[in-house]
């Protein structure tokens, strides 16, 4: 069971990295062509707190637990309230992860509300066009 | 910094010095390093000024948050676990080394957190640059059951250890006393580094420099049109 996200490694490091005897210098790392190592951690950080919740219920209750879960959030995940109304996200789903009565930065910068209430709108931002 | 907790008799109290650096330079000489969490539960912050300010008051929002929706009154269990996980999350780049003391229904708690999320459960702890002046005079002098007045006095002796001892401290004292009841701030407890009067006056008579040259500029020049198109 893994408990913190895995890293995801720089793609592309460039620097000195030769270790000589004679000529003692740090090896040096110049450019790293990827963001902080911190992002991934916490981009990736609640799905897997979710799939350690998951796998201990499997391992309790049986395989029907984290399903039926599993089942509840894909449900409420399928939420038809329209964007433009503002407010939580979806506040079914913040029940089911037991988050209602929590308040972080995933709160503030929420999904982008549309400035006219059109169906275009809607599906451009639910489907990300 | 120097922060300081003791769990006395029946009453916690937390101190801190009031310095605040920035590099070499004395940024601020009467900052506040005590952090409301609730009513009940209060946070001392040394490390990264902006993120002990920040984490604190954001963890004291969910506590409200989490006391109205269960009813009850904060523990300060929860309010660690909150914030050793918030901080176990950033991995140590959210630089606050805390202090959390409170008063709950299982009687006085005092703990340390560290910016990487582990956390101590110790009677009496010093945090910060000053925490070894500080310790010190715990060392010697902690005993359990301290009334309240003691243990002020001894937070007090603690932190003036690190003002005086540590260079990353300095300036006043700040306590707060959480009883069962209520938590009680002291702002300025004690004051050691009291700035001096000044010993003549520099301000001078009106007309002490020459006046040379005397002229008035005009700074708004208004200009006229000859004829004003306004669309309607």
């Amino acid at each position: 069971m893994k408990i913190v996200p895995d890293v995801e490694p720089a793609a592309e490091v460039s620097g000195n990295f030769k270790v000589s005897v004679l000529e003692p210098s740090i090896p040096a790392v110049h450019r790293v062509e990827n963001k902080h190592p911190l992002e991934s951690r916490l981009k990736n950080w609640e799905a897997q707190q979710q799939q350690i919740r998951l796998d201990s219920m499997r391992r309790i209750y049986g395989l029907h637990e984290p399903v039926r879960r599993e089942m509840e959030q894909k449900l409420a995940s399928q939420s038809s309230r329209p964007l433009a109304l503002g407010g939580s996200a979806n506040f079914h789903l913040d029940i089911l992860a037991n988050r209602e009565a929590v308040l972080d930065e995933t709160d503030i910068y929420a999904a982008p509300i549309p400035l006219e209430m059109t169906y275009q709108n809607e599906m451009a931002i639910r489907y990300g066009l | 910094t120097t922060i300081v907790g003791v769990i006395a008799k029946d009453c916690i109290v937390l101190g801190a010095d009031t310095r605040a650096t920035a590099g070499p330079i004395i940024a601020d000489k009467n900052c506040k390093k005590l952090h409301l969490i609730s009513p009940n539960i209060w946070c001392a912050g040394a490390g990264t000024a902006a993120d002990t300010e920040f984490v604190t008051s954001m963890i004291s929002s969910n506590i409200e948050l989490h006391s109205l929706y269960t009813n009850r009154k904060p523990r300060v269990v929860t309010a660690l676990t909150m914030l050793k996980q918030h901080l176990f999350r950033y991995q140590g780049h959210i630089g606050a080394y805390l202090v959390l003391g409170g008063y709950d229904c299982k009687g006085p708690h005092l703990f340390t957190i560290a910016a990487h999320g582990s956390s101590d459960k110790l009677p009496y702890v010093a945090l910060g640059s000053g925490s070894l002046a500080a310790i010190s005079v715990l060392e010697t002098k902690y005993q359990p059951d301290l009334e309240r007045h003691e243990a002020m006095e001894l937070v007090k002796e603690a932190i003036e250890a690190g003002i005086f001892n540590d260079l990353g401290s300095g300036s006043n004292c700040d306590l707060v006393v959480i009883d069962e009841e209520k938590a009680t701030p002291y702002r300025g407890y004690s004051k050691p580094n009291e700035r001096a009067t000044k010993q003549s006056k520099y301000t001078y008579d009106r007309g002490t420099t020459a006046v040379l040259k005397e002229d008035i500029y005009k700074f708004v020049t208004v200009q006229d049109l000859d004829e004003m198109q306004v669309d309607v």
